[in-house]
């Protein structure tokens, strides 16, 4: 069976990797990005189930959602 | 025994002496015979002498005692000069008179002058009240300054021990479970050194950054400590969605400066800027570097400062916020005097304000305000 696949964004190295083992040892497939540039590709190109993200690091949280709900709508 | 105040001993010596002098000169002019005109003269206008002093030790109304008491010992010698033998008795008690009124007049004007002195003395002693009343105020309001600073910096502290406090939960949460590969325990355990020795620098830099002590001057990197203090501001910044811009040269050359205190001065302006921005403006802190200065200007959007105020806002106590207790400037404009610098309010292009400090790059000596001490 295909894991679901989640993306986590955050710029605190640490933490990402923290919740990256988390996820993993919850049977998640999980990426990795710093920041909301590299989410938006990483979105872009693996197509998650679920994104996870910090909301106060460079090329912010909420810009990442802003795009991700426009491409939601866009698809529809 | 019991013991007398000075001051009383000596207010009873004075009045024992006058009374003296009162009795002396009425028994003498009783004694000498009417016919030595030239002594009894001498005598009459001697009788100035205790009315007067009884004028200047006990006011007026001593004086006029005095005056009964000499009218009285001396009323039969008048008599006798009157109705015995005869010698110038109208002439006499003339004198007496004129001489009770200039001693009444004399005690009329030491009372005013002990009143002035008295006076004097109250409002002394009045401002000497309110003077150590105002020093207590002052105190008090330094420790407020010193804790509205604390709550702003308490919530940038919060945010920045939050993220490892969480990694090292996480990391601790996945070791108890037990079900991790090696690597992973391994990484684990990396992470939970790696974030308590950062929660451990961050106190550390917090401490010294909040402990008020005296100025250390060491080399300083002024971009790096411009941008020390960016981050400090970051959090309150975003809260308004107030963006801070830094202009510096990051190969500028090193300064000699107590990089904590203009880094709490600059946290100030930093913290001011932010606040007197409207949301989604932007502040910036401009750095340059001269041969023997440098200059770091702090810019916002706000309504800049009325040139009247321009001097007055580096007073302490003197606020245009409501929330404000007028000390934060003050002690900017202090902590930049101490470097040998000083701290401005110049008008900005846009309208906004423009905060100017001023610092010599070699600082030879620091003048320590208050203590005198100098700081090599």
């Amino acid at each position: 069976m295909k894991r679901n696949h989640i993306l986590v964004v955050d710029d605190d190295s640490s933490l990402r990797r923290v919740m990256k083992m988390q996820l993993e040892e919850a049977g998640y497939a999980v990426s990795l990005a710093s920041d909301g540039e590299e989410g938006w590709k990483l979105l872009r190109s693996l197509d998650p189930h679920l994104v996870i993200t910090d909301l106060r690091m460079p090329t912010t949280g909420l810009q990442l959602l802003e795009r991700v709900s426009h491409e939601a709508c866009r698809r529809r | 025994m019991v013991a007398v105040p000075v001051s009383l001993r000596s207010q009873r010596a004075k009045a024992t002496s006058v009374v003296l002098l009162v009795f002396l000169l009425a028994g003498l002019t009783w004694l000498t015979p009417p016919r030595d005109e030239v002594l009894h003269n001498i005598l009459h206008h001697l009788n100035i002498l205790p009315f007067m002093l009884a004028g200047l030790f006990f006011g007026w109304r001593g004086a006029a005692r005095t005056l009964l008491l000499a009218a009285l010992l001396q009323t039969p010698s008048i008599y006798r000069h009157w109705h015995v033998d005869r010698l110038d008795a109208d002439d006499q008690l003339v004198e007496l008179s004129i001489f009770g009124a200039a001693g009444i007049i004399a005690g009329l004007l030491a009372d005013r002058e002990r009143m002035q002195r008295l006076q004097v003395e109250e409002t002394k002693a009045e401002l000497e009240h309110v003077y150590t009343e105002l020093r207590q105020n002052i105190e008090q309001m330094k420790k407020t300054e010193r804790l509205t600073a604390a709550g702003q910096l308490s919530a940038s502290l919060a945010h920045e021990i939050r993220n490892p406090l969480a990694s090292i939960s996480g990391a601790a949460g996945i070791l108890a479970r037990g079900q991790a590969s090696a690597e992973s325990r391994g990484e684990c355990l990396e992470i939970l050194t790696k974030e308590s020795q950062r929660l451990n620098n961050l106190l550390t830099n917090f401490l010294e950054f909040a402990r008020p002590r005296l100025p250390r001057p060491q080399p300083t990197d002024p971009a790096d400590l411009i941008y020390a203090v960016a981050a400090l501001a970051q959090h309150v910044a975003s809260a308004r969605h107030v963006a801070v811009r830094i202009e510096a040269d990051p190969r500028a050359p090193e300064m000699q400066c107590d990089p904590e205190q203009i880094k709490q001065l600059l946290l100030n302006l930093l913290l001011n800027a932010v606040q007197a921005t409207p949301e989604h403006g932007s502040v910036v802190v401009r750095c340059i570097t001269l041969p023997n200065a440098v200059t770091i200007e702090v810019l916002d959007e706000g309504m800049g400062v009325a040139v009247q105020d321009r001097e007055r806002i580096f007073e302490p106590f003197f606020t245009t916020k409501e929330t404000g207790t007028g000390l934060g400037l003050a002690i900017a404009a202090n902590i930049a005097e101490q470097h040998g610098g000083r701290l401005q309010c110049i008008e900005g292009d846009g309208g906004g304000a423009v905060f100017r400090l001023e610092l010599p790059r070699h600082t030879v000596a620091m003048r320590c305000r208050g203590t005198g001490q100098v700081l090599a």
